[in-house]
């Protein structure tokens, strides 16, 4: 039988999961019972923690237990887990790549306006450069996608702090 | 050379005292609550954002942060920017006793205070409970009081500080500890009858008790509580004549890095505005709380009394993080 | 009866007037717009409201606060379905089935579903408000710890119709989600847990980062992490509500209003809860289960329906008892005290015209949401046109000033990021997010009353199971658990059929 994809991706998350589940239920047990207040041991506030974490554990090992009986921890054989080469998954990791040098390192050191058009004509450009080479409309585009970013960045200024008084990072 | 920076010097000097009254903030203030939208402190503050608003010609923003008794936004103001557009505010209790409590590395010292109205603490029972008063209330603690549901919004809330006070004078007194979400909801089951009694803020029971679902016995205090549409609540000194407690005041604060102007700016309007502001009146009267604006070392003195009686009720329960002694919280004289 | 009916046509007649009309139409624009955008909550556009309407006048400012606050929780479903980002915790359940249908071409049609479930909605929750307001405001009362309790549990247990293709990966996100609320703080010793010493972490996982993280963020990586697709706009596709989707599921909508209602009287639970149970019990009782999920009109209309009715419920036992039925009444209560109005117990005695004025000022806000349902529609469907390279990072400035809005603290915003990326990777492992937010939601409900059922108790397990409501919510517990074991379902059919036939 050769593994089918879907099997070796439900056998990862479940050992994920399973690690997870374990983990929160031995993190549960280090926390003091507390009954020095006169209260019982039901207000241990490692109760309700270890109750989830043991069902997360639980249902993790039936996902396992479904995987492997599909072959899915045969993880070397087969089709790849992930589908890693297409174009689709590296605009998705550049996106990711922007979208937290935006959050962790613009905002916050840049006013938000700059930040957010920094971003937004950065991620356009990245973005739509292939399509525009193509199309040949290089130069208008840029000037456009720059305009939509300027609008944009000043819209969520004005909307966000001017008219609903939130201060933005 | 000389006569420009000495002419410049002067005109800075002469130029202080003018400035100094006249902060004219030019964006909108934040006000922190570190408690949800609607609760006891989010209704006095927005009360004072609204005469804030009047007095200084901006906007007084109100931002709710909950979370961690209160700890969260008040951390959150202390890594702001101290240029008086960020302030605090809650109960003066709570923020000068963070230390004790474990909660955040703050006190007192680290602030100035301006504060709008006293809370004070009334114990109400459901009105299907059999307690007449206060002293048949006290005698049932302490005959079988560990089966007595008490409702409280939790460790270190108004109800749970003034249950461990009436502990501590009347030894032998027992209750159980039931925790809700907040003042509101912790009143809502006495009205309901899920607890039989709780000691949170008279403006939290206000409602429910004029509708004569929760039954008032006392208000902690040494003198009676007149409430609108209710009549007087006898203070709690006729059972118990050695009974201190200082009040809780509301209010908010600046951190002690705000720039000068803008203290000396607050300071004014607080004595002119605040103090004489009908619509806070009015809302105190409403919600039985007294209405006592103060500010600058008269504020700061009203805090720290209750501050100490909220770090030592917690040190002699044996739930306090360290000894206030120890972070400048010496023992309440009796 | 007749009575009731003159004191309404008297506050109707008093908000028949030129100011109180353009009030109206400025406040639930503001209120649409607060709802769409991601971050800007009901609670927040209420509260936020209070100060900027602090010298109105009370009747005045109080028709302000209830047309933002019924137009902020029928404009949140804009954003759900045109980008799959809820833009009020409330709409997270008109996701599914709205943004399905845009995928189909069917934006507009699906924004009239939304527009006539939200106006319906409100009529229905209006009418208990109009109707039943002395009676129905006690009900607040009879909900304490232990059913409270029962109550997480039932929603547990019906979200497992939300589960999707596979239930195991529904239940183990969803059990997640119950972990999740219980970081931080916990109620009874304030004993703070799950942290690892980030003192951020004490105030717990707030739920809306977390749900434009896992809805919001996660979209955008995984429409840009996708082939690129033509979008399909329907030209013909009318934006005005179908009086035919209305008849058809009429059962749908007359069921989700109730349970919207009953929600909303209930105190701690809210919009959201009441979204989630009438898209689960609309799927539960539909013919037509296997489109949940995929584009289903009738899952659209109930979670419309449901939460725009849950208003009006939690506005009745703010006048009858002062007890707010969700967060924004909590507010809205709120401002109501600061405004001289004394809600509460006596006020059927003090001022009964003022639960007239309210039920009027209802009537006045679902006029507006029509409104804007009929203007703003046509030109809301074009944001899909515009290509999805430039609407994606549009749409993540959007969460991240979303997230940071709300308590304006950087740490949310980190909360969404994460929950972003995990719901991304978990999307691609075919797990559910819905399980997930709604564990957030519940998880707190059942951990703290619980824990608070059992101090009551002394922990005597006995105390769940012995009282009326409980008794009840136990029983359906049970029937829905009976019912998935495979086997009894048909056999209990086939019991009913024979009662019928004798």
């Amino acid at each position: 039988m050769i593994p089918t994809r879907q099997s070796k991706r439900d056998f990862l998350a479940g050992v994920f999961f399973a690690l997870l589940g374990l983990g929160i239920v031995a993190e549960a047990q280090r926390i003091p019972a507390m009954t020095s207040g006169g209260t019982g041991l039901y207000t241990w506030p490692g109760l309700v923690p270890s109750f989830h974490g043991a069902i997360v554990l639980l249902l993790s090992l039936a996902l396992i237990w479904r995987s492997t009986r599909q072959g899915g921890h045969r993880l070397g054989t087969g089709e790849t887990v992930f589908e890693r080469a297409g174009t689709p998954f590296r605009t998705m990791l550049v996106t990711l790549v922007l979208c937290l040098a935006f959050a962790l390192v613009a905002v916050g050191r840049l006013p938000f306006w700059l930040a957010s058009f920094a971003f937004l004509s950065a991620s356009f450009i990245v973005l739509g450069w292939e399509e525009w080479r193509d199309a040949g409309t290089t130069r208008r585009s840029l000037v456009k996608v720059l305009a939509i970013a300027a609008a944009v960045a000043i819209g969520v200024h004005y909307v966000f702090q001017e008219l609903f008084l939130v201060r933005l990072p | 050379m000389t006569r420009m920076l000495l002419a410049a010097a002067a005109a800075v000097v002469l130029a202080l005292p003018a400035g100094a009254q006249n902060w004219k903030p030019t964006k909108p203030v934040n006000i922190i609550v570190p408690w949800a939208a609607g609760g006891s402190t989010d209704q006095v503050i927005r009360v004072v954002a609204g005469e804030l608003e009047d007095a200084l010609g901006q906007k007084f923003v109100v931002v709710n942060q909950p979370g961690a008794s209160g700890s969260i936004g008040t951390k959150s103001v202390l890594e702001a920017p101290k240029d008086g557009y960020t302030w605090a505010s809650g109960a003066a209790g709570d923020v000068g006793s963070y230390r004790v409590t474990g909660l955040l590395d703050t006190g007192m010292a680290d602030w100035h205070f301006y504060l709008a109205i006293a809370n004070v603490s009334v114990v109400g029972v459901g009105a299907a409970t059999p307690y007449k008063d206060f002293k048949e209330f006290v005698d049932l603690l302490k005959a079988r009081g560990d089966g007595i549901p008490v409702a409280t919004a939790g460790i270190s809330s108004a109800a749970h500080n003034a249950m461990e006070l009436l502990v501590k004078l009347n030894p032998g007194m027992k209750y159980k500890h039931v925790t809700y979400d907040g003042g509101n909801p912790a009143v809502i089951a006495v009205a309901s009858g899920e607890a039989h009694a709780t000691a949170q803020l008279a403006s939290e029971q206000a409602e429910m008790i004029r509708a004569k679902r929760v039954r008032p016995l006392a208000v902690l205090a040494g003198k009676p509580l007149t409430l609108d549409g209710y009549g007087d609540i006898p203070p709690v000194t006729n059972w118990l004549p050695n009974f201190v407690s200082a009040a809780n005041y509301f209010g908010m604060w600046a951190h002690k890095d705000t720039p000068k102007e803008v203290i000396e700016t607050m300071n004014q309007v607080w004595s002119s505005k605040i103090a004489n502001s009908a619509k806070l009146r009015a809302y105190a009267t409403a919600r039985g709380a007294a209405f006592d604006p103060s500010s600058g070392a008269e504020a700061h003195k009203r805090g720290f009394a209750m501050v100490q009686e909220i770090s030592w009720n917690y040190f002699d329960a044996g739930k306090a993080k360290l000894d206030p002694s120890t972070v400048g919280i010496p023992r309440p004289a009796k | 009866m007749f009575e009731g009916l003159e004191a309404f046509g008297r506050s109707l007649a008093a908000y028949a007037t030129f100011d109180a009309v353009f009030t109206m139409l400025w406040s639930s624009l503001l209120g649409v717009v607060i709802g769409a955008l991601p971050g800007l909550t009901a609670t927040m556009g209420v509260a936020l409201m209070t100060t900027l309407t602090f010298k109105m006048k009370a009747s005045e400012a109080i028709l302000v606060l209830i047309c933002t606050y019924v137009g902020a929780i029928y404009g949140g479903s804009r954003s759900a379905i045109l980008l799959n980002i809820p833009g009020t915790p409330a709409s997270a359940a008109s996701c599914l089935d709205g943004h399905a249908l845009a995928k189909q071409g069917l934006a507009g049609r699906a924004m009239g579903i939304a527009t006539s479930g939200s106006i319906l909605g409100t009529w229905i929750g209006m009418l208990a408000l109009a109707l039943f307001t002395p009676v129905l405001g006690n009900v607040a009362l009879d909900f304490g710890s232990y059913e409270f309790f029962w109550l997480a549990v039932f929603g547990i247990v019906i979200s497992g119709n939300l589960t999707g293709g596979d239930p195991l990966k529904g239940w183990i996100i969803g059990f997640l989600g119950l972990f999740v609320a219980g970081i931080g703080q916990e109620p009874v010793h304030a004993y703070i847990r799950f942290t690892f010493g980030f003192a951020d972490l004490s105030g717990g996982i707030s739920l809306i980062p977390a749900l434009v993280g896992a809805f919001g963020f996660a979209e955008v990586l995984a429409v840009l992490g996708s082939p690129k697709q033509k979008a399909i706009i329907n030209a013909f596709d009318s934006v005005i509500p179908r009086l035919k989707d209305v008849f058809q599921y009429w059962r749908t909508i007359v069921r989700s209003g109730a349970i919207g209602t009953f929600i909303g009287i209930v105190p701690g639970v809210g919009e959201d809860v009441a979204a989630w149970s009438s898209y689960a019990a609309a799927k539960r009782f539909s013919k037509e289960r296997d489109k949940f999920g995929k584009g289903s009109i009738e899952g659209l209309m109930a979670a419309e329906t449901g939460d725009n009715a849950c208003v009006p419920g939690a506005v009745i036992p703010v006048l009858t008892l002062a007890i707010p039925g969700s967060a924004p009444a909590a507010v809205l209560l709120a401002a109501m005290l600061i405004h001289g109005v004394r809600a509460g117990p006596m006020i059927m005695i003090e001022s009964p015209q003022f639960v007239y004025d309210v039920v009027a000022m209802m009537l006045l806000a679902s006029i507006g949401i029509l409104i804007y349902g009929l203007v703003l529609t046509k030109a809301l469907v074009k944001v899909l046109l515009v290509p999805r390279e430039i609407v994606m990072p549009i749409v993540f400035v959007l969460c991240l000033v979303g997230s940071f809005a709300i308590a304006s603290r950087m740490f949310d915003v980190w909360v969404m990021l994460s929950f972003g990326v995990i719901g991304y990777v978990l999307r691609q492992l075919d797990f559910p997010m819905a399980p997930l937010v709604l564990g957030i939601v519940l998880g707190d409900l059942l951990d703290k009353n619980l824990v608070r059922g059992l101090v009551l108790a002394e922990g005597d397990v006995t105390a769940f199971f012995t009282r009326p409501i409980c008794i009840v919510l136990w029983l359906l517990v049970a029937a829905i658990l009976l019912s998935r074991v495979p086997g009894i379902e048909s056999r209990i059919r086939s019991l009913a059929a024979r009662w019928a036939r004798t």
